[in-house]
Protein backbone atom coordinates (compact mmCIF):
# COMPACT_ATOMS: atom_id res chain seq x y z
CA UNK A 1 0.00 0.00 0.00
CA UNK A 2 1.36 3.52 -0.70
CA UNK A 3 2.93 5.47 1.95
CA UNK A 4 0.59 8.20 3.33
CA UNK A 5 1.06 10.65 6.18
CA UNK A 6 -1.40 12.49 9.28
CA UNK A 7 0.19 15.20 9.68
CA UNK A 8 -0.55 18.35 12.56
CA UNK A 9 1.03 20.53 10.33
CA UNK A 10 1.86 24.30 10.53
CA UNK A 11 0.79 26.85 8.26
CA UNK A 12 3.49 28.52 6.52
CA UNK A 13 1.10 31.07 4.14
CA UNK A 14 -2.25 31.65 3.31
CA UNK A 15 -3.39 33.91 0.96
CA UNK A 16 -5.73 35.62 -1.57
CA UNK A 17 -4.36 35.62 -5.22
CA UNK A 18 -7.86 36.34 -7.06
CA UNK A 19 -11.74 36.88 -5.94
CA UNK A 20 -12.60 33.87 -3.78
CA UNK A 21 -9.35 31.70 -4.25
CA UNK A 22 -6.65 31.05 -2.02
CA UNK A 23 -3.44 29.84 -2.04
CA UNK A 24 -2.10 28.01 1.23
CA UNK A 25 1.20 26.18 1.96
CA UNK A 26 1.33 23.80 4.36
CA UNK A 27 4.75 22.55 6.52
CA UNK A 28 4.49 18.89 5.83
CA UNK A 29 7.88 17.55 4.55
CA UNK A 30 7.17 13.70 4.73
CA UNK A 31 3.66 14.25 2.91
CA UNK A 32 5.78 16.76 0.49
CA UNK A 33 9.01 14.73 -0.22
CA UNK A 34 6.62 11.85 -1.32
CA UNK A 35 3.89 13.77 -3.56
CA UNK A 36 3.51 13.08 -6.92
CA UNK A 37 1.69 15.75 -9.38
CA UNK A 38 -2.19 14.70 -9.78
CA UNK A 39 -2.31 13.70 -5.87
CA UNK A 40 -4.26 15.31 -3.75
CA UNK A 41 -4.47 15.93 0.44
CA UNK A 42 -7.42 15.93 2.82
CA UNK A 43 -7.62 18.93 5.12
CA UNK A 44 -9.11 18.23 8.23
CA UNK A 45 -10.98 21.57 9.99
CA UNK A 46 -11.69 21.16 13.03
CA UNK A 47 -14.77 22.87 13.14
CA UNK A 48 -17.13 21.02 15.12
CA UNK A 49 -20.56 20.52 12.55
CA UNK A 50 -18.29 19.94 9.26
CA UNK A 51 -17.36 16.57 9.84
CA UNK A 52 -15.67 15.58 7.09
CA UNK A 53 -12.39 16.39 5.58
CA UNK A 54 -11.82 18.10 1.97
CA UNK A 55 -10.00 16.89 -0.85
CA UNK A 56 -7.82 19.63 -2.07
CA UNK A 57 -4.91 18.95 -5.07
CA UNK A 58 -1.32 19.59 -4.79
CA UNK A 59 -0.67 22.76 -6.29
CA UNK A 60 3.11 22.19 -6.07
CA UNK A 61 5.78 20.27 -3.54
CA UNK A 62 8.99 20.79 -2.45
CA UNK A 63 11.82 19.34 0.11
CA UNK A 64 9.37 20.53 3.24
CA UNK A 65 6.38 22.17 1.86
CA UNK A 66 2.89 20.85 0.25
CA UNK A 67 1.15 23.98 -1.34
CA UNK A 68 -2.61 23.83 -2.16
CA UNK A 69 -4.65 26.30 -4.60
CA UNK A 70 -8.50 26.58 -3.57
CA UNK A 71 -11.58 28.39 -4.05
CA UNK A 72 -14.03 29.45 -1.44
CA UNK A 73 -17.25 27.67 -2.57
CA UNK A 74 -18.98 26.56 0.96
CA UNK A 75 -18.36 26.19 4.55
CA UNK A 76 -15.43 24.24 4.73
CA UNK A 77 -13.50 26.03 2.72
CA UNK A 78 -14.85 29.44 3.90
CA UNK A 79 -13.34 28.04 7.34
CA UNK A 80 -9.86 27.16 5.70
CA UNK A 81 -9.70 30.74 4.38
CA UNK A 82 -9.57 31.67 7.40
CA UNK A 83 -6.89 30.00 8.77
CA UNK A 84 -3.80 32.25 9.52
CA UNK A 85 -0.05 31.38 9.05
CA UNK A 86 1.60 29.66 12.15
CA UNK A 87 -1.75 27.64 12.84
CA UNK A 88 -1.98 24.38 12.89
CA UNK A 89 -3.81 21.98 10.29
CA UNK A 90 -4.26 18.59 10.35
CA UNK A 91 -3.56 16.95 7.11
CA UNK A 92 -3.54 13.25 5.45
CA UNK A 93 -1.41 13.41 2.33
CA UNK A 94 -0.51 12.50 0.07
CA UNK A 95 -3.35 10.64 -1.22
CA UNK A 96 -4.86 9.11 -5.28
CA UNK A 97 -2.92 8.11 -7.71
CA UNK A 98 -1.35 11.38 -9.96
CA UNK A 99 -0.53 11.51 -13.47
CA UNK A 100 1.53 9.19 -15.13
CA UNK A 101 3.77 10.07 -17.39
CA UNK A 102 4.34 7.24 -20.33
CA UNK A 103 7.82 6.93 -21.02
CA UNK A 104 8.03 8.11 -24.67
CA UNK A 105 6.25 10.93 -24.39
CA UNK A 106 8.39 13.84 -25.91
CA UNK A 107 4.94 16.45 -26.33
CA UNK A 108 2.33 16.81 -24.10
CA UNK A 109 -0.44 19.17 -23.94
CA UNK A 110 -2.05 20.26 -20.02
CA UNK A 111 -5.83 21.20 -20.22
CA UNK A 112 -7.20 22.96 -17.32
CA UNK A 113 -10.61 24.93 -16.38
CA UNK A 114 -11.25 27.14 -13.90
CA UNK A 115 -10.06 25.87 -10.41
CA UNK A 116 -8.91 22.67 -11.94
CA UNK A 117 -6.11 24.33 -13.53
CA UNK A 118 -3.51 24.51 -9.98
CA UNK A 119 -3.28 20.79 -9.84
CA UNK A 120 -1.98 20.78 -12.98
CA UNK A 121 1.23 23.07 -12.37
CA UNK A 122 3.15 20.78 -10.51
CA UNK A 123 2.75 18.55 -13.42
CA UNK A 124 3.98 21.21 -15.96
CA UNK A 125 6.91 21.63 -13.32
CA UNK A 126 7.86 17.49 -13.43
CA UNK A 127 7.56 17.66 -16.91
CA UNK A 128 9.66 20.91 -17.40
CA UNK A 129 12.91 19.14 -15.09
CA UNK A 130 11.97 16.19 -17.29
CA UNK A 131 12.70 18.03 -20.81
CA UNK A 132 9.10 16.99 -21.83
CA UNK A 133 7.84 19.92 -23.70
CA UNK A 134 4.54 20.77 -22.41
CA UNK A 135 1.81 23.29 -24.41
CA UNK A 136 -0.70 24.81 -21.74
CA UNK A 137 -4.05 25.25 -22.35
CA UNK A 138 -6.60 26.94 -19.34
CA UNK A 139 -10.02 27.66 -19.59
CA UNK A 140 -11.93 30.46 -17.51
CA UNK A 141 -15.17 32.13 -16.99
CA UNK A 142 -14.33 35.84 -16.93
CA UNK A 143 -10.71 35.65 -15.27
CA UNK A 144 -7.56 33.71 -15.67
CA UNK A 145 -5.32 32.31 -12.62
CA UNK A 146 -1.78 31.35 -12.78
CA UNK A 147 -1.34 32.43 -16.40
CA UNK A 148 2.08 34.02 -15.62
CA UNK A 149 3.68 30.84 -12.91
CA UNK A 150 2.95 28.73 -16.52
CA UNK A 151 4.67 30.77 -18.64
CA UNK A 152 7.11 31.60 -16.16
CA UNK A 153 8.07 27.26 -16.84
CA UNK A 154 8.93 28.39 -20.71
CA UNK A 155 8.39 25.07 -21.41
CA UNK A 156 6.22 25.66 -24.17
CA UNK A 157 2.68 27.50 -25.51
CA UNK A 158 0.63 28.35 -23.11
CA UNK A 159 -3.29 29.79 -24.08
CA UNK A 160 -5.85 31.20 -22.48
CA UNK A 161 -9.93 30.56 -23.43
CA UNK A 162 -12.31 32.87 -21.67
CA UNK A 163 -15.69 32.30 -21.90
CA UNK A 164 -17.36 35.63 -20.89
CA UNK A 165 -13.50 37.18 -20.68
CA UNK A 166 -12.68 41.13 -22.69
CA UNK A 167 -8.80 39.85 -23.16
CA UNK A 168 -7.34 40.48 -26.50
CA UNK A 169 -4.94 37.93 -25.38
CA UNK A 170 -7.60 35.22 -24.91
CA UNK A 171 -9.56 32.89 -27.01
CA UNK A 172 -13.15 33.77 -26.43
CA UNK A 173 -15.11 30.78 -26.06
CA UNK A 174 -13.71 27.27 -24.82
CA UNK A 175 -10.64 26.01 -24.34
CA UNK A 176 -11.11 22.86 -26.11
CA UNK A 177 -12.01 24.85 -29.59
CA UNK A 178 -8.32 25.40 -29.68
CA UNK A 179 -6.47 22.20 -29.17
CA UNK A 180 -4.82 20.16 -32.14
CA UNK A 181 -4.85 17.07 -30.31
CA UNK A 182 -3.21 15.05 -32.86
CA UNK A 183 0.13 17.07 -32.55
CA UNK A 184 0.38 15.50 -28.81
CA UNK A 185 1.75 12.13 -27.33
CA UNK A 186 -0.12 12.55 -23.98
CA UNK A 187 -2.62 14.86 -23.01
CA UNK A 188 -3.56 15.74 -19.40
CA UNK A 189 -6.60 17.76 -17.85
CA UNK A 190 -8.53 18.77 -15.04
CA UNK A 191 -11.65 21.00 -14.71
CA UNK A 192 -15.31 20.73 -14.72
CA UNK A 193 -16.83 17.46 -15.72
CA UNK A 194 -18.68 19.38 -19.37
CA UNK A 195 -15.16 20.22 -20.25
CA UNK A 196 -13.54 17.00 -19.27
CA UNK A 197 -16.25 15.23 -21.33
CA UNK A 198 -15.81 17.19 -23.89
CA UNK A 199 -11.87 16.87 -24.31
CA UNK A 200 -12.44 13.48 -24.15
CA UNK A 201 -14.32 13.28 -27.52
CA UNK A 202 -12.05 15.30 -29.19
CA UNK A 203 -9.13 13.23 -28.01
CA UNK A 204 -10.75 9.89 -28.84
CA UNK A 205 -11.22 10.83 -32.50
CA UNK A 206 -6.94 11.47 -32.52
CA UNK A 207 -6.83 8.49 -30.53
CA UNK A 208 -4.59 10.52 -28.36
CA UNK A 209 -3.80 9.30 -24.66
CA UNK A 210 -5.68 11.47 -22.05
CA UNK A 211 -5.56 11.39 -18.61
CA UNK A 212 -8.61 13.42 -16.64
CA UNK A 213 -8.80 14.13 -12.94
CA UNK A 214 -12.34 13.69 -11.46
CA UNK A 215 -14.10 14.51 -8.25
CA UNK A 216 -16.83 13.13 -5.98
CA UNK A 217 -17.61 13.76 -2.87
CA UNK A 218 -15.57 12.22 -0.09
CA UNK A 219 -15.77 10.77 3.35
CA UNK A 220 -12.50 8.74 4.32
CA UNK A 221 -10.10 9.48 2.02
CA UNK A 222 -8.07 6.42 1.28
CA UNK A 223 -10.39 3.88 0.08
CA UNK A 224 -12.34 2.01 3.16
CA UNK A 225 -15.73 3.99 2.80
CA UNK A 226 -16.77 3.24 -0.91
CA UNK A 227 -18.25 6.57 -1.07
CA UNK A 228 -16.20 8.63 -3.59
CA UNK A 229 -16.99 6.21 -6.62
CA UNK A 230 -17.87 7.59 -9.97
CA UNK A 231 -18.85 5.45 -13.16
CA UNK A 232 -16.05 3.59 -15.42
CA UNK A 233 -17.16 1.35 -17.82
CA UNK A 234 -20.17 -0.89 -15.88
CA UNK A 235 -18.65 -0.70 -12.47
CA UNK A 236 -18.05 2.26 -10.04
CA UNK A 237 -15.03 2.65 -8.71
CA UNK A 238 -13.57 4.95 -6.23
CA UNK A 239 -11.96 8.36 -7.29
CA UNK A 240 -9.58 8.56 -3.80
CA UNK A 241 -7.54 5.79 -4.43
CA UNK A 242 -8.43 3.72 -8.26
CA UNK A 243 -8.18 8.12 -9.15
CA UNK A 244 -8.48 10.85 -9.02
CA UNK A 245 -6.45 10.40 -12.70
CA UNK A 246 -8.58 8.08 -14.83
CA UNK A 247 -7.92 7.28 -18.30
CA UNK A 248 -10.28 9.20 -20.24
CA UNK A 249 -11.38 6.08 -22.32
CA UNK A 250 -12.45 4.77 -19.23
CA UNK A 251 -14.47 7.36 -17.62
CA UNK A 252 -15.79 8.84 -20.89
CA UNK A 253 -16.58 5.99 -23.16
CA UNK A 254 -17.22 6.73 -26.75
CA UNK B 1 -3.65 -2.66 37.35
CA UNK B 2 -7.00 -1.97 35.11
CA UNK B 3 -8.41 -4.72 33.19
CA UNK B 4 -9.97 -3.38 29.93
CA UNK B 5 -10.96 -6.52 29.02
CA UNK B 6 -14.95 -7.75 28.13
CA UNK B 7 -16.60 -10.71 27.21
CA UNK B 8 -18.94 -11.54 24.13
CA UNK B 9 -20.56 -14.81 23.91
CA UNK B 10 -17.36 -16.26 25.72
CA UNK B 11 -14.83 -14.63 23.61
CA UNK B 12 -12.56 -11.90 25.23
CA UNK B 13 -11.63 -8.84 23.56
CA UNK B 14 -8.95 -6.96 24.81
CA UNK B 15 -10.84 -3.59 24.88
CA UNK B 16 -14.44 -2.42 23.97
CA UNK B 17 -13.49 0.12 21.08
CA UNK B 18 -14.07 -2.27 18.03
CA UNK B 19 -14.88 -0.57 14.62
CA UNK B 20 -17.84 0.14 12.91
CA UNK B 21 -18.89 -1.37 9.68
CA UNK B 22 -18.19 -0.12 6.59
CA UNK B 23 -16.34 2.80 8.09
CA UNK B 24 -12.80 1.03 8.66
CA UNK B 25 -12.60 -1.12 5.77
CA UNK B 26 -10.62 -4.19 6.48
CA UNK B 27 -8.46 -2.23 8.46
CA UNK B 28 -5.73 -2.56 6.57
CA UNK B 29 -5.76 1.29 5.89
CA UNK B 30 -6.09 2.86 9.22
CA UNK B 31 -3.24 0.39 10.51
CA UNK B 32 -0.84 2.79 9.17
CA UNK B 33 -1.74 5.54 11.89
CA UNK B 34 -3.00 3.19 14.94
CA UNK B 35 -2.16 -0.06 16.51
CA UNK B 36 -4.99 -2.27 15.55
CA UNK B 37 -4.05 -4.96 18.38
CA UNK B 38 -5.13 -2.86 20.78
CA UNK B 39 -8.36 -2.98 19.39
CA UNK B 40 -11.43 -5.18 20.90
CA UNK B 41 -12.70 -6.48 17.43
CA UNK B 42 -12.54 -4.59 14.04
CA UNK B 43 -15.74 -5.04 12.21
CA UNK B 44 -15.22 -5.36 8.67
CA UNK B 45 -17.51 -3.63 5.47
CA UNK B 46 -20.43 -5.63 4.71
CA UNK B 47 -19.92 -8.45 2.64
CA UNK B 48 -22.76 -10.55 0.49
CA UNK B 49 -22.94 -14.17 -1.60
CA UNK B 50 -22.77 -12.35 -4.75
CA UNK B 51 -20.91 -9.14 -5.75
CA UNK B 52 -23.16 -6.21 -5.10
CA UNK B 53 -22.73 -3.16 -7.39
CA UNK B 54 -23.82 -0.71 -4.82
CA UNK B 55 -25.89 2.72 -5.22
CA UNK B 56 -25.28 5.52 -8.15
CA UNK B 57 -23.17 8.58 -7.15
CA UNK B 58 -22.90 10.94 -4.73
CA UNK B 59 -22.87 8.56 -1.94
CA UNK B 60 -21.62 10.80 0.71
CA UNK B 61 -23.47 14.30 1.98
CA UNK B 62 -22.49 16.28 4.88
CA UNK B 63 -25.15 17.48 7.53
CA UNK B 64 -24.78 19.06 10.93
CA UNK B 65 -22.83 17.24 13.16
CA UNK B 66 -23.64 13.76 10.97
CA UNK B 67 -23.16 12.63 7.46
CA UNK B 68 -25.61 10.71 5.01
CA UNK B 69 -24.47 7.98 3.21
CA UNK B 70 -25.89 5.60 0.28
CA UNK B 71 -23.18 3.29 -0.63
CA UNK B 72 -25.67 0.90 -1.26
CA UNK B 73 -23.49 -2.27 0.44
CA UNK B 74 -20.91 -2.28 -2.83
CA UNK B 75 -18.68 -5.21 -2.32
CA UNK B 76 -16.77 -7.75 -4.11
CA UNK B 77 -18.74 -10.58 -2.64
CA UNK B 78 -17.28 -12.99 0.08
CA UNK B 79 -14.47 -15.21 -2.04
CA UNK B 80 -12.90 -12.31 -2.88
CA UNK B 81 -12.95 -10.96 0.69
CA UNK B 82 -11.67 -13.92 2.40
CA UNK B 83 -8.52 -13.93 -0.89
CA UNK B 84 -7.95 -10.83 -0.67
CA UNK B 85 -9.40 -9.06 2.97
CA UNK B 86 -8.87 -11.75 5.05
CA UNK B 87 -5.20 -12.98 4.77
CA UNK B 88 -4.10 -9.31 6.12
CA UNK B 89 -7.13 -9.34 9.33
CA UNK B 90 -5.41 -12.43 10.19
CA UNK B 91 -1.61 -11.53 10.83
CA UNK B 92 -3.56 -9.28 13.46
CA UNK B 93 -4.07 -9.78 17.27
CA UNK B 94 -7.27 -8.67 17.36
CA UNK B 95 -10.94 -9.77 17.17
CA UNK B 96 -12.51 -10.34 13.68
CA UNK B 97 -16.26 -9.43 12.93
CA UNK B 98 -17.59 -9.87 9.84
CA UNK B 99 -20.47 -7.97 8.66
CA UNK B 100 -23.30 -10.02 6.32
CA UNK B 101 -25.69 -8.41 4.28
CA UNK B 102 -28.31 -9.84 2.10
CA UNK B 103 -31.66 -9.63 0.33
CA UNK B 104 -33.42 -12.62 1.24
CA UNK B 105 -32.67 -14.88 4.21
CA UNK B 106 -31.49 -17.47 2.02
CA UNK B 107 -28.93 -14.46 0.79
CA UNK B 108 -27.61 -14.20 4.70
CA UNK B 109 -27.49 -18.43 5.12
CA UNK B 110 -25.56 -18.42 1.56
CA UNK B 111 -22.83 -15.96 3.17
CA UNK B 112 -22.58 -17.30 6.34
CA UNK B 113 -21.73 -20.64 4.89
CA UNK B 114 -19.46 -18.92 2.45
CA UNK B 115 -17.23 -18.48 5.63
CA UNK B 116 -17.36 -22.23 6.51
CA UNK B 117 -13.79 -24.00 7.17
CA UNK B 118 -12.53 -20.14 6.67
CA UNK B 119 -10.26 -19.68 9.74
CA UNK B 120 -10.03 -16.07 11.84
CA UNK B 121 -13.39 -15.03 11.77
CA UNK B 122 -14.26 -14.50 15.46
CA UNK B 123 -17.93 -13.38 14.95
CA UNK B 124 -20.58 -12.59 12.06
CA UNK B 125 -22.41 -9.61 12.75
CA UNK B 126 -25.93 -9.44 10.82
CA UNK B 127 -26.85 -6.83 9.42
CA UNK B 128 -30.44 -6.63 8.99
CA UNK B 129 -31.01 -3.07 9.29
CA UNK B 130 -29.28 -1.57 5.85
CA UNK B 131 -31.47 1.20 4.96
CA UNK B 132 -29.81 1.89 1.49
CA UNK B 133 -30.81 -1.66 0.35
CA UNK B 134 -34.56 -1.61 -1.34
CA UNK B 135 -34.69 -5.15 -1.86
CA UNK B 136 -35.76 -6.48 1.80
CA UNK B 137 -32.37 -5.33 3.95
CA UNK B 138 -35.34 -2.84 5.54
CA UNK B 139 -37.95 -4.82 5.79
CA UNK B 140 -35.93 -7.55 7.99
CA UNK B 141 -34.75 -5.06 10.77
CA UNK B 142 -37.91 -3.49 10.79
CA UNK B 143 -40.43 -6.39 11.40
CA UNK B 144 -39.68 -8.53 14.61
CA UNK B 145 -41.17 -11.92 12.96
CA UNK B 146 -38.16 -11.61 10.07
CA UNK B 147 -35.98 -10.16 12.28
CA UNK B 148 -36.38 -13.58 14.71
CA UNK B 149 -36.63 -15.35 11.14
CA UNK B 150 -33.29 -14.50 10.10
CA UNK B 151 -31.27 -14.61 13.27
CA UNK B 152 -32.58 -18.33 13.57
CA UNK B 153 -31.49 -19.10 10.11
CA UNK B 154 -28.21 -17.93 10.13
CA UNK B 155 -27.25 -19.33 13.42
CA UNK B 156 -28.49 -22.73 12.25
CA UNK B 157 -26.22 -22.75 9.48
CA UNK B 158 -23.13 -21.82 10.98
CA UNK B 159 -21.30 -22.60 14.56
CA UNK B 160 -19.71 -18.84 14.96
CA UNK B 161 -20.99 -16.32 17.37
CA UNK B 162 -23.51 -14.47 16.54
CA UNK B 163 -24.16 -10.38 16.39
CA UNK B 164 -27.47 -8.85 15.32
CA UNK B 165 -27.10 -5.58 14.05
CA UNK B 166 -30.27 -3.47 14.83
CA UNK B 167 -31.91 -0.86 12.37
CA UNK B 168 -33.29 2.51 14.68
CA UNK B 169 -35.96 2.74 11.91
CA UNK B 170 -38.40 1.48 14.27
CA UNK B 171 -41.19 2.23 16.66
CA UNK B 172 -39.83 0.34 19.33
CA UNK B 173 -36.67 -1.20 19.40
CA UNK B 174 -37.11 -3.49 22.23
CA UNK B 175 -39.27 -5.52 20.42
CA UNK B 176 -36.55 -6.11 17.54
CA UNK B 177 -34.37 -7.05 19.95
CA UNK B 178 -36.08 -9.65 21.83
CA UNK B 179 -36.96 -10.94 18.42
CA UNK B 180 -33.23 -11.21 17.76
CA UNK B 181 -32.78 -12.93 21.02
CA UNK B 182 -35.34 -15.61 20.41
CA UNK B 183 -33.89 -16.48 17.22
CA UNK B 184 -30.62 -16.88 18.83
CA UNK B 185 -28.62 -13.87 18.90
CA UNK B 186 -25.50 -13.81 20.89
CA UNK B 187 -25.24 -9.98 20.90
CA UNK B 188 -26.32 -6.64 19.90
CA UNK B 189 -24.83 -4.34 18.10
CA UNK B 190 -27.00 -1.05 18.04
CA UNK B 191 -27.65 1.56 16.07
CA UNK B 192 -27.07 1.55 12.47
CA UNK B 193 -27.82 4.39 10.51
CA UNK B 194 -31.15 6.46 10.59
CA UNK B 195 -33.02 7.33 7.51
CA UNK B 196 -32.28 11.06 6.19
CA UNK B 197 -32.05 13.41 3.38
CA UNK B 198 -31.00 16.27 2.31
CA UNK B 199 -31.39 18.51 -0.60
CA UNK B 200 -29.41 21.11 -3.04
CA UNK B 201 -31.66 24.11 -3.21
CA UNK B 202 -29.58 25.44 -5.92
CA UNK B 203 -29.87 22.49 -7.97
CA UNK B 204 -33.36 21.63 -6.43
CA UNK B 205 -32.38 17.88 -6.37
CA UNK B 206 -30.89 15.69 -3.53
CA UNK B 207 -27.71 15.67 -2.85
CA UNK B 208 -27.54 11.77 -2.66
CA UNK B 209 -27.88 9.77 -6.18
CA UNK B 210 -30.30 7.22 -4.17
CA UNK B 211 -32.45 10.47 -2.92
CA UNK B 212 -32.26 9.07 0.97
CA UNK B 213 -29.16 7.79 2.94
CA UNK B 214 -28.38 6.75 6.31
CA UNK B 215 -26.89 9.35 8.86
CA UNK B 216 -24.79 8.75 11.17
CA UNK B 217 -22.23 10.82 13.47
CA UNK B 218 -22.45 12.61 16.86
CA UNK B 219 -26.06 14.38 15.56
CA UNK B 220 -27.31 10.84 15.96
CA UNK B 221 -25.61 9.85 19.38
CA UNK B 222 -27.98 10.60 22.18
CA UNK B 223 -30.59 8.47 20.03
CA UNK B 224 -28.24 5.37 20.14
CA UNK B 225 -27.31 6.10 23.78
CA UNK B 226 -31.03 6.23 24.01
CA UNK B 227 -32.13 2.50 21.92
CA UNK B 228 -28.97 0.86 23.73
CA UNK B 229 -30.15 1.88 27.24
CA UNK B 230 -33.68 0.82 26.46
CA UNK B 231 -32.44 -2.35 25.13
CA UNK B 232 -29.82 -3.50 27.63
CA UNK B 233 -33.21 -3.34 30.19
CA UNK B 234 -34.99 -6.13 28.26
CA UNK B 235 -32.40 -8.61 27.45
CA UNK B 236 -28.80 -9.81 29.10
CA UNK B 237 -27.45 -10.36 25.89
CA UNK B 238 -24.50 -8.03 25.44
CA UNK B 239 -24.63 -5.15 23.45
CA UNK B 240 -22.26 -2.71 21.06
CA UNK B 241 -23.10 0.10 21.38
CA UNK B 242 -22.80 2.35 17.63
CA UNK B 243 -23.58 5.93 16.78
CA UNK B 244 -21.60 8.92 16.97
CA UNK B 245 -19.22 7.97 19.12
CA UNK B 246 -16.03 10.20 18.82
CA UNK B 247 -14.44 10.55 22.53
CA UNK B 248 -13.83 8.59 25.24
CA UNK B 249 -16.81 10.46 26.83
CA UNK B 250 -18.89 9.09 24.24
CA UNK B 251 -17.28 5.85 24.90
CA UNK B 252 -18.41 5.76 28.47
CA UNK B 253 -21.41 6.76 28.21
CA UNK B 254 -22.27 3.93 26.19
CA UNK B 255 -21.05 1.96 28.70
CA UNK B 256 -23.02 3.29 31.10
CA UNK B 257 -26.29 2.91 29.03
CA UNK B 258 -25.84 -0.37 29.15
CA UNK B 259 -23.26 -1.33 26.75
CA UNK B 260 -20.50 -3.45 26.81
CA UNK B 261 -18.41 -2.54 23.64
CA UNK B 262 -18.51 0.68 21.68
CA UNK B 263 -17.99 0.85 17.76
CA UNK B 264 -16.67 3.97 16.16
CA UNK B 265 -17.70 4.51 12.75
CA UNK B 266 -17.99 8.01 11.06
CA UNK B 267 -15.66 9.26 13.57
CA UNK B 268 -12.83 7.68 11.83
CA UNK B 269 -13.19 10.11 8.68
CA UNK B 270 -12.94 13.17 11.14
CA UNK B 271 -9.54 11.66 12.95
CA UNK B 272 -7.80 8.76 11.41
CA UNK B 273 -6.32 8.15 14.59
CA UNK B 274 -9.32 8.51 16.71
CA UNK B 275 -10.04 5.01 17.94
CA UNK B 276 -6.32 4.96 19.47
CA UNK B 277 -6.92 8.32 21.01
CA UNK B 278 -10.40 7.00 22.35
CA UNK B 279 -8.57 4.44 23.77
CA UNK B 280 -5.87 6.48 25.43
CA UNK B 281 -8.69 8.41 27.24
CA UNK B 282 -10.69 5.51 28.27
CA UNK B 283 -7.36 3.93 30.27
CA UNK B 284 -6.78 7.27 31.80
CA UNK B 285 -10.21 7.44 32.80
CA UNK B 286 -10.21 3.99 34.13
CA UNK B 287 -6.82 4.71 35.96
CA UNK B 288 -8.50 8.04 37.44
CA UNK B 289 -11.23 7.10 39.06
CA UNK B 290 -9.81 3.89 39.79
CA UNK B 291 -11.43 1.66 37.78
CA UNK B 292 -10.61 -1.80 37.71
CA UNK B 293 -12.93 -3.70 35.41
CA UNK B 294 -15.86 -1.45 32.94
CA UNK B 295 -17.88 -3.95 34.66
CA UNK B 296 -18.19 -1.81 37.43
CA UNK B 297 -19.53 1.37 35.24
CA UNK B 298 -21.61 -0.90 32.77
CA UNK B 299 -25.22 -0.56 32.69
CA UNK B 300 -25.50 1.57 35.75
CA UNK B 301 -27.76 4.09 35.15
CA UNK B 302 -31.17 2.74 36.10
C1 LIG C 1 -9.60 14.86 -5.73
C2 LIG C 1 -10.15 16.25 -5.55
C3 LIG C 1 -9.33 17.34 -5.70
C4 LIG C 1 -9.81 18.65 -5.52
N1 LIG C 1 -8.95 19.68 -5.67
C5 LIG C 1 -9.37 20.93 -5.48
C6 LIG C 1 -8.47 22.03 -5.59
O1 LIG C 1 -7.26 21.87 -5.86
N2 LIG C 1 -8.95 23.28 -5.39
C7 LIG C 1 -10.28 23.50 -5.08
O2 LIG C 1 -10.67 24.66 -4.91
N3 LIG C 1 -11.15 22.48 -4.97
C8 LIG C 1 -10.73 21.20 -5.16
N4 LIG C 1 -11.63 20.16 -5.03
C9 LIG C 1 -13.02 20.46 -4.67
C10 LIG C 1 -13.12 20.69 -3.16
O3 LIG C 1 -12.93 19.45 -2.50
C11 LIG C 1 -14.50 21.25 -2.76
O4 LIG C 1 -14.67 22.51 -3.36
C12 LIG C 1 -14.63 21.40 -1.26
O5 LIG C 1 -14.68 20.13 -0.65
C13 LIG C 1 -15.88 22.17 -0.89
O6 LIG C 1 -16.00 22.22 0.52
P1 LIG C 1 -16.94 23.29 1.23
O7 LIG C 1 -17.11 22.91 2.63
O8 LIG C 1 -16.41 24.65 1.00
O9 LIG C 1 -18.29 23.20 0.39
P2 LIG C 1 -19.67 22.54 0.83
O10 LIG C 1 -20.50 22.50 -0.39
O11 LIG C 1 -20.22 23.22 2.03
O12 LIG C 1 -19.24 21.07 1.21
C14 LIG C 1 -20.13 20.11 1.67
C15 LIG C 1 -19.57 18.73 1.43
O13 LIG C 1 -19.53 18.45 0.02
C16 LIG C 1 -18.22 18.19 -0.41
N5 LIG C 1 -18.00 18.80 -1.72
C17 LIG C 1 -18.57 19.95 -2.19
N6 LIG C 1 -18.14 20.21 -3.44
C18 LIG C 1 -17.28 19.23 -3.77
C19 LIG C 1 -16.52 18.94 -4.94
N7 LIG C 1 -16.52 19.71 -6.01
N8 LIG C 1 -15.75 17.81 -4.94
C20 LIG C 1 -15.72 17.00 -3.87
N9 LIG C 1 -16.43 17.23 -2.74
C21 LIG C 1 -17.20 18.33 -2.69
C22 LIG C 1 -17.34 18.77 0.66
O14 LIG C 1 -16.06 18.14 0.72
C23 LIG C 1 -18.14 18.52 1.90
O15 LIG C 1 -18.02 17.19 2.33
C24 LIG C 1 -11.18 18.86 -5.21
C25 LIG C 1 -12.02 17.76 -5.07
C26 LIG C 1 -11.54 16.47 -5.23
C27 LIG C 1 -12.45 15.31 -5.07
C1 LIG D 1 -19.98 4.97 4.82
C2 LIG D 1 -20.67 4.02 5.76
C3 LIG D 1 -20.82 2.69 5.41
C4 LIG D 1 -21.47 1.79 6.26
N1 LIG D 1 -21.57 0.47 5.90
C5 LIG D 1 -22.15 -0.42 6.75
C6 LIG D 1 -22.21 -1.81 6.42
O1 LIG D 1 -21.69 -2.27 5.40
N2 LIG D 1 -22.83 -2.66 7.30
C7 LIG D 1 -23.39 -2.19 8.47
O2 LIG D 1 -23.93 -2.99 9.23
N3 LIG D 1 -23.32 -0.90 8.81
C8 LIG D 1 -22.73 0.01 7.98
N4 LIG D 1 -22.66 1.34 8.35
C9 LIG D 1 -23.21 1.78 9.63
C10 LIG D 1 -22.12 1.90 10.70
O3 LIG D 1 -21.48 0.66 10.93
C11 LIG D 1 -22.69 2.43 12.03
O4 LIG D 1 -23.65 1.52 12.51
C12 LIG D 1 -23.35 3.78 11.88
O5 LIG D 1 -22.63 4.58 10.98
C13 LIG D 1 -23.46 4.53 13.21
O6 LIG D 1 -22.21 4.71 13.84
P1 LIG D 1 -21.27 6.02 13.65
O7 LIG D 1 -22.14 7.20 13.93
O8 LIG D 1 -20.17 5.83 14.63
O9 LIG D 1 -20.82 6.00 12.24
C14 LIG D 1 -22.01 2.25 7.49
C15 LIG D 1 -21.87 3.60 7.84
C16 LIG D 1 -21.20 4.49 7.01
C17 LIG D 1 -21.05 5.92 7.43
S1 LIG E 1 -13.51 8.61 0.09
FE1 LIG E 1 -13.82 6.76 1.14
S2 LIG E 1 -13.45 5.31 -0.42
FE2 LIG E 1 -12.92 7.16 -1.36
Amino acid sequence: MKKMFWAEAEIRDNHCISPDIYAMKIIAPDAAKNAKSGQFIMVYLDKGELLLPRPISIYDANDDEIEIIYQVVGKGTKALSQMQPQQEIKILAPLGNGFTIAPDTKKAALVGGGIGTPPLYYLAKTLAQAKISADIYLGFRTTPILAEEFRALNNGEVHIALENGTDDNAHKGFITDLIASQNYDQIFSCGPEPMLRALAALTARTSTPTQVSMEQRMACGIGTCVGCVIKAGAQYTRVCCEGPVFDAKEVFPQ
Amino acid sequence: MIDTTVSIAGITLKSPIVTASGTFGSGQEYAQFNDLSRLGAITVKGVSHEPWLGNPPPRIAETHGGILNAVGLQNPGAKAFIEKDLPFLRTLDTKVIVNLCGRTVEDYVAVARDFEGVEGVHFFELNISCPNVKAGGMAMGTDPKMAEEVTRAVKRATATPLIVKLSPNVTDITLIAKAAEAGGADALCLINTLLGMKIDIHKKKPILGNKIGGLSGPAIKPVAVRMVYQVSKVTTLPIIGTGGAATWEDAIEFIMAGATAVSVGTANFTNPRVVTDILDGLVAYMQNQKIKNLSQIKGIIE
